[in-house]
């Protein structure tokens, strides 16, 4: 029991560093920055909807909890997914922009 | 029918459809290229929003991540904390033992203190074979912690091939500890201690790790996991391993088809693997460290006053120990002799991808093919590669001499 303890200790560890490398760490945090700016920018409806999704709930569930009618999840969804995306594109090609001002 | 919504192509891509509707949506797109396209664009905002919503994941919202707390969790940190410990420690153990001769075998000592007084002393460990030796008898130490014994054992081989008998003495000491365990403590000691209950236990983990000096590793040793050698065919005898190291701690046998898993934990926050694909059989070997900041800054302090305490032992195993724990004093230059002296198997094969490093070679005595990885530096785990050279040819004496 404890080795297993230890073991999975040891595999969290090994995940951690495999997945977080140190040099990227700043990197992953100003795409978290970005994300995260990008689903605020999202209307109330959308971004809880896709959240929702993200969630794994199913259409039902989702027209349930945001009183929508199921039809239009898919609308909603969609809408969203195309939003995020876009905003989030969009910061980044200003912070390419940024970085590269920066180096000239 | 008409063209697709992008809705609906979103709920079809979800799987939120109905069957009926499914179809129709799906025969249309076979046919209609504009909403076939429209499809893949749709899979493309599901892929992307799915990555960036991940990605909200990495850090607490508006919270951006200063790099890792420092704690004593950088193995570098660890390893030049225990360099330290192992040269003072060292240095003292090869004062004490200079003049005597090496003779005979394998020893090994295990030794635990639980006395009050002794604790910090006694967890020392060592594991010694003379290269004078036979082939030695491997030792095998056992500790059941749950016993919160104290077990002692040590085997010695006479080099004298009619004096090749193994001794092994083996003393339990209530954990009240008593002096007495102080006084027989052999040059090589191994201390172990079950983690569990005793506050001392932790020290003598420590120290326990600090005394691999050849590797230049600290390592923690839980006392559950204690060194399991395994008995190990056809290894070559007349291999003479030199060095004392203690057991590396194995942490894990992953199963395996075709070959043998061994994970060792050579640091807190080292494991190494160990592979080996064998023509017969397979064995590998992994080493694992887990960082245990507070133990092991306990062990440190502990294992440089039981550096000090060991008291020199009349049989062969002391002047094997003496041996052993000059070359350990030498660091990594005893252990690059070691390795010469031994002559293993060449390194065939390193290479390195994603910061782990692995070492491929053949074993002399069974021909089989074994790897060693880690994340670690090359001169590190050739240097546990040695020690697992080692473990290998003294459990397989052992498992010659001791059926």
């Amino acid at each position: 029991m404890r080795r297993r303890k230890h073991l999975a200790l040891l595999a969290e560890q090994e995940r951690d560093e495999v997945v977080e490398p140190e040099e990227t760490t700043l990197e992953r945090a100003q795409d978290a920055a970005m994300a995260r700016k990008a689903v605020d920018a999202l209307a109330e409806r959308d971004r809880l909807a896709l959240l929702m999704r993200e969630e794994g709930l199913d259409y039902n569930e989702i027209a349930e909890a945001l009183q929508l009618s199921p039809g239009s999840v898919g609308t909603t969804l969609s809408r969203a997914r195309r939003r995020l995306v876009e905003s989030y594109e969009a910061l980044q090609k200003s912070r390419e922009e940024r970085e590269k001002n920066a180096a000239s | 029918m008409q063209h697709l919504d992008e809705g609906t192509i979103h709920a079809w891509l979800d799987g939120a459809l109905s069957p009926d509707e499914a179809a129709r949506v799906e025969a249309h797109v076979a046919e209609c290229p504009q909403c076939a396209a429209a499809v893949a664009e749709a899979r493309g905002f599901i892929a992307a929003s799915s990555r960036i919503l991940t990605a909200l994941d990495h850090v607490p919202r508006g919270v951006v991540p200063v790099a890792r707390p420092a704690r004593w969790s950088n193995p570098a940190m660890w390893r030049a904390a225990a360099a330290v410990l192992v040269v003072a420690a060292g240095s003292l153990v090869v004062v004490r033992n200079t003049g005597r001769d090496s003779k005979a075998g394998y020893t090994f000592i295990e030794t635990a203190d639980t006395a009050p007084v002794l604790q910090s002393a006694s967890p020392i460990t060592i594991l010694a074979k003379p290269s004078q030796g036979a082939a030695g008898s491997a030792v095998q130490q056992n500790v059941s912690p749950a016993q919160k014994s104290v077990e002692k054992r040590v085997a010695t081989d006479a080099a004298v091939p009619t004096e090749q008998t193994l001794a092994t003495t083996r003393s339990r000491v209530a954990e009240s500890g008593n002096a007495g365990a102080l006084s027989s403590r052999p040059n090589i000691v191994t201390s172990d201690n079950s983690v569990a209950a005793t506050p001392t236990a932790p020290a003598a983990n420590d120290s326990a790790g600090k005394i691999s000096p050849a590797s230049g590793y600290a390592s923690v040793q839980p006392p559950q996991s204690r060194i399991m050698l395994r008995g190990m065919t056809a290894l070559s005898n007349d291999r003479d391993s030199t060095g004392v190291l203690e057991p590396l701690k194995v942490v894990g046998r992953p199963r395996q088809i075709g070959a043998k898993i061994t994970l060792y934990e050579v640091t807190p926050t080292d494991t190494v693997t160990l592979t080996e694909l064998m023509n017969v059989q397979l064995e590998s070997v992994v080493v694992t460290r887990m960082s245990e900041p507070t133990k092991e800054r306990m062990e440190g302090q502990a294992a440089g006053k039981a550096a000090a305490a060991p008291s020199p032992q009349r049989t062969d195993a002391a002047v094997a120990s003496r041996q052993d724990s000059q070359r350990e004093a030498g660091g990594v230059a005893g252990a690059e002799q070691a390795r010469a002296r031994s002559v293993p198997a060449p390194v065939t094969a390193v290479g390195t991808a994603n910061g782990v490093t692995t070492v491929t070679w053949t074993d002399a005595g069974s021909g089989n093919v074994l790897k060693l990885s880690g994340r670690l530096p090359l001169p590190q785990l050739q240097q546990i590669k040695i020690r697992i050279e080692r473990e290998r040819a003294a459990a397989a004496a052992a498992a010659k001499k001791n059926p």
